[in-house]
């Protein structure tokens, strides 16, 4: 049921992102039939790694680990040459990654309110998000709907060092900017968050 | 807020925010200006909620500094890969011919080690170099790098930890003890080399993937080339670093620097004490990594907790896995090894818990001996077969059995049913037939021999240490046998019938055990050695269920045939199988009535089976000794020659005392041992010894169970030999508790009663007179034997003082006829004396 609902959500993203997303979902099934948490504690790691892996191949040391390592999944997609470069896929990747936790959390909110879906947290797998932290994921994700509104690039940094776990260097080369820019994006856009939040920003689970 | 307005603020907020907090206030004066240059309140009051909610969150963690790359000798560094306690690891090359460069990893030890580490490091050069394995990393070079830290460079590894590596990957059980394996042959090469490596951990044990084209991955239509052909990598285990914590710890001796260099979560426990460091030091880090590879986290030093109860539902503790470029893997322990917890901890229960606490034993000595040995233990784990970590029991090897021979029932099923039933299935040729037929048999054999060690261990299986229980092992071999009964093949249906019986007698159930039996000695079979075996231990099955059912002259003719293909065709005499049918065939022409015939052939097993303690084969039962000195001192005592059943009972005793050698037919020993010792007059040492065993029996079997009660019973009767008038209570127990575990209709159950008879007797002949008649009525009614005319006796004897004298008088006479024939005259004479009736 909750597959169905992150099918149904994923329908928003583009369609690079929901690719990727059905992609790694196959690949979580086939070895199994994970639960919902464990499926989405799954895709959210293989997105994060496929990305940790993609930005190790800017350093210039592709040949570390890189190949062995990247998820035969994305191997498939970029070679279906979905992503005209690596930072386009880092900005599907991390879209992604942000919709996967996204659900999951609005799962889990629904079921701690008895909303009648399934409880997520019911497998076997450590809670991608708790239960305290989901409402704060929701909040976050609202927040970032309005800052894309004013500041498009500044979501995106969010996204990036939230989502995707990148430091201010990676994002940096991510977008293509200085990492000044960066840093003082983040900065400023964190500061603002904090407000709309009314606290410190939710912690990525760290798979 | 307006993308417009927020890059105001942004703009404000990014020229004040690095200021330090005093200056800022005079820049926004300054600044905060609408764009009509009028002061913009609610501008500054934005900045200012930023600024504070800025400083209200938490630093960000500064970048690290990059560390310029020193040169090391021919080597150029391109980049650091790791940072350890020992130093830095970079990639590595220099040039070879042309445009080549050969790629290595370079490790700069961390300064503060002696200068002459890379002398040393030369020294050793020639040996490690001399370590070719396809699972060993080659060390290259050493020497000194331009900022004066020493250096050793290896081959360039391109992998990842093992534990990451199969995390990632989610291996299952099987396919991570197959790759750890691999880890234990290149170990074990190296100690053949005398080389240690004495840092065994993930990080030093990579796997790298070797490429491989897959075949048909690439065959899809065009739409699906996105799937086209991907490399796919074949596993290969690379050992980094063999023999160089050697170095740096000689190093470490020199310089005491006071920094540990191994990784103490690794170390054995010599080397944390400064102990010996030997091959078995390896095999305490190879124990660490299979535990961590198999229960997602490492043993605690000081607590042998089982890989099996060390797994937790909760995640791969972050810093557990090494964090590549690519982040932890992610998952519990289950997931990440493509199962559940609960499955997993059963997985790891009994043998790679043993496995795993075997290599982690403290004493070295108790280890295993080296990484072959427990390489070597965990290829028998894979193959199904018993692992040496544990010591031989009934329940293990029967789990195993059971374990490897579920595929093995299936497929004699399928095999038999298609093939010998030839149901529907048109076979090109006769020859085709046959060939497919003798295939078939020859796995019909190998799934017969599988049942003859599920035989073994109900053989000689306490049902407690069985592992396994007893209701479910029953249903299995019902359904064994329901796959037999399909069976069209007789030889086939012969071969499966002949290992089950073996199993239904070994499980009490004798008339099964007999139809079964009867059924596969029936078939005729061609004279080949293997299937000859087999026959001869159907007979011996066929015989011993006959003289369980009380017709051992019947039993006697297969025996017969058993011991002479033994002795003949099969060429096993002196073997355990030859003694123990000889054992049998002695037993059954005993319970034929010819027991002066058995005595040579029973004293032929005994001491055939003594030599085979001393010098045993493969099926070599400890037990079996024992057990035929005890029925031979039986057969002395059924014909009253009390002082040549005394030794040999006795010795029967003491062999049983053996380690080792008791057995589940130990109560059995002492049980005879304490009715010849009751017989001779000296019931105080069958009291003796029957308490303990009693008590031992209890521990295994419980204390409803049938040995129990016998060995209770014949306590009892020492008691009342003694005068101890226990034995009536004791009795009256015993035979409240046989009613409910034993068929009341069986002689069996009259040899109880017979017991609580006498027993009632010390004190009312009244109370025993019922008891007496139940018991020789179960007997038989007549007087054929010892047994009977020992019931026999007791009536005449309770009727003597109740009054009928004539009935008494004629019992009497036929038991005392029967003592006499067995040579007992002293008996006799007892008998007949109780009933005051005249010598016949």
């Amino acid at each position: 049921m909750f597959v169905l609902a992150l099918m149904d959500a994923s329908a928003t993203l583009d369609a690079p992102a929901r690719d990727l997303v059905d992609t790694l979902h196959g690949e979580a099934t086939r070895t199994g039939t994970p639960g919902p948490n464990a499926l989405a504690r799954s895709l959210y790691a293989d997105l994060r790694r496929i990305a940790r892996a993609h930005r190790a191949g800017w350093h210039g040391n592709a040949t570390l680990n890189t190949t062995a390592l990247v998820h035969e999944a994305y191997l498939r997609l970029s070679a279906s040459g979905a992503y005209k470069s690596g930072d386009h896929f880092l900005n599907v990747a991390s879209r992604a990654m942000r919709q996967v936790l996204i659900n999951y959390a609005r799962q889990r909110s629904a079921a701690k309110r008895g909303g009648g879906l399934p409880d997520v947290a019911l497998d076997d797998a450590p809670a991608l998000v708790s239960a305290d932290q989901a409402s704060a994921w929701l909040e976050l994700d609202s927040a970032l709907d309005r800052l894309a509104a004013m500041d498009a690039r500044g979501a995106r940094v969010v996204e990036l060092k939230v989502f995707a776990g990148f430091e201010v260097a990676e994002v940096a080369e991510a977008l293509g900017v200085s990492e000044a820019t960066i840093a003082r994006d983040w900065r400023r856009v964190r500061a603002w968050l904090r407000g709309e939040l009314g606290g410190d920003l939710p912690r990525a689970p760290d798979p | 807020m307006s993308p417009d307005r927020w890059r105001q603020v942004s703009d404000l907020f990014d020229r004040v925010a690095d200021l330090p907090s005093n200056e800022r206030a005079a820049v926004l004066d300054r600044e905060a200006i609408g764009q009509d240059g009028v002061t913009d309140g609610a501008l500054r009051e934005e900045v200012e909620r930023l600024l504070v909610l800025d400083a209200a969150a938490p630093a960000e963690p500064a970048a690290a500094a990059p560390t310029p790359a020193p040169d090391a000798g021919p080597w150029t560094l391109h980049e650091r890969v790791a940072r350890g306690g020992m130093g830095e690891v970079w990639r590595a090359s220099r040039p070879l011919s042309g445009d080549l460069r050969q790629m290595a990893a370079v490790k700069l030890v961390r300064p503060g080690l002696s200068a002459d580490l890379d002398a040393r490091a030369r020294a050793e050069h020639r040996i490690l170099a001399g370590l070719e394995h396809p699972a060993i990393a080659r060390l290259l070079d050493a020497g000194t790098a331009s900022d004066g830290r020493p250096y050793l460079a290896t081959e360039f590894v391109h992998g990842e930890p093992i534990t990451a590596f199969c995390d990632r990957r989610r291996l299952g059980v099987n396919e991570r003890l197959a790759l750890f394996v691999e880890v234990c042959e290149a170990v074990a090469y190296a100690h053949t080399r005398l080389v240690v490596h004495r840092d065994l951990k993930p990080s030093n044990v990579l796997v790298a993937g070797v490429s491989e084209r897959s075949e048909d991955r690439g065959s899809g239509s065009e739409g699906e080339s996105a799937h086209s052909p991907l490399p796919v990598l074949r596993p290969q285990v690379k050992l980094l670093d063999f023999g160089i914590a050697k170095l740096l710890e000689e190093d470490e001796a020199l310089t005491r620097t006071g920094r540990p260099v191994l990784t103490p979560a690794y170390a054995a426990p010599e080397q944390r004490t400064g102990g010996d460091v030997t091959t078995a030091t390896d095999v305490y880090g190879l124990g660490v990594l299979l535990y961590e590879l198999l229960a997602g986290r490492r043993p605690d030093a000081d607590d042998a907790t089982r890989p099996s109860e060390a797994i937790t539902t909760a995640a791969t503790e972050a810093g557990r896995v090494p964090p590549g470029p690519d982040g932890p893997p992610t998952g519990d322990t289950g997931t990440l090894r493509s199962t559940t917890a609960d499955r997993l901890r059963r997985r790891l229960r009994g043998d790679l818990d043993r496995i795993c606490l075997k290599a982690l034993r403290d004493d070295p000595a108790r280890r295993y001996r080296g990484a072959a040995e427990l390489g070597a233990d965990v290829q028998r784990h894979l193959d199904g077969l018993p692992v040496e970590a544990r010591p031989e029991s009934v329940g293990y090897r029967l789990g195993k059995f059971v374990r490897r021979n579920r595929v093995a029932v299936a497929a004699a099923a399928v095999a038999l049913l298609a093939v010998l039933g030839g149901a529907g299935v048109a076979l090109a040729s006769a020859a085709e037939a046959d060939r497919q037929r003798e295939a078939a048999l020859a796995e019909v054999g190998n799934f017969a021999d599988g049942l003859d060690a599920f035989a073994v261990a109900f053989q000689t299986g306490d049902p407690d240490q069985m592992g396994i229980d007893a209701q479910a092992a029953q249903a299995m071999l019902d359904r064994f046998r329901a796959t037999a009964d399909t069976m069209r093949n007789p030889r086939a249906q012969a071969a499966l019938f002949g290992a089950l019986s073996t199993i239904y007698l070994n499980r009490g159930q004798f008339a099964t055990a007999e139809s079964l039996a009867t059924v596969a000695a029936s078939v005729p079979v061609p004279a080949v050695p293997s299937v000859l075996g087999q026959r001869a231990s159907h007979l011996t099955t066929l015989g011993t269920a006959r003289l369980m059912l009380g017709r051992a002259e019947d039993g006697v003719e297969p025996l017969r045939e058993a011991v002479a293909l033994l002795e003949g065709p099969l060429g096993q005499r002196g073997s355990t199988m030859h003694a123990y049918a000889l054992g049998e065939l002695a037993k059954l022409m005993n319970g034929a009535g010819q027991t002066e015939e058995a005595i040579p052939l029973m004293t032929r097993a005994a001491e055939m089976a003594r030599a085979l303690d001393a010098n045993p084969d493969p099926d070599h039962y400890t037990w079996l000794s024992s057990r035929a000195y005890a029925d031979l001192g039986m057969m002395y005592y059924k014909l009253g020659r009390m002082q040549e059943a005394l030794p040999m009972v006795e010795r029967a005793y003491v062999i049983s005392e053996e380690p080792g050698r008791g057995g589940g037919g130990k109560t059995v020993v002492d049980r005879q041992y304490a009715q010849v010792l009751n017989a001779v007059g000296d019931p105080q040492r069958a009291a003796e010894i029957l308490t303990p065993s009693i008590e031992r029996a209890v521990a295994q079997y419980g204390p409803d169970h049938y040995t129990v009660l016998g060995l209770r019973r014949i306590r009892a009767g020492a008691w009342k030999r003694m005068g101890d008038r226990r034995a009536i209570s004791e009795m009256r127990e015993v035979v409240a508790e046989a009613r409910r575990i034993i068929d009341p209709t069986t002689g069996q159950m009259g040899v109880f009663l017979v017991s609580l008879a006498s027993a009632e007797a010390m004190e009312s002949s009244a109370r025993a007179l019922p008891i007496y008649e139940e018991a020789f009525a179960l007997l038989g009614g007549e007087v054929t034997n010892v047994s009977t005319a020992t019931a026999a006796a007791g009536l005449a004897a309770a009727l003597a003082q109740t009054g009928d004298s004539d009935r008494a008088r004629r019992l009497a006479r036929e038991a005392a006829a029967a003592f006499r024939e067995v040579g007992r005259d002293e008996r006799a004479d007892e008998v007949l004396a109780s009933v005051r009736a005249p010598a016949p």
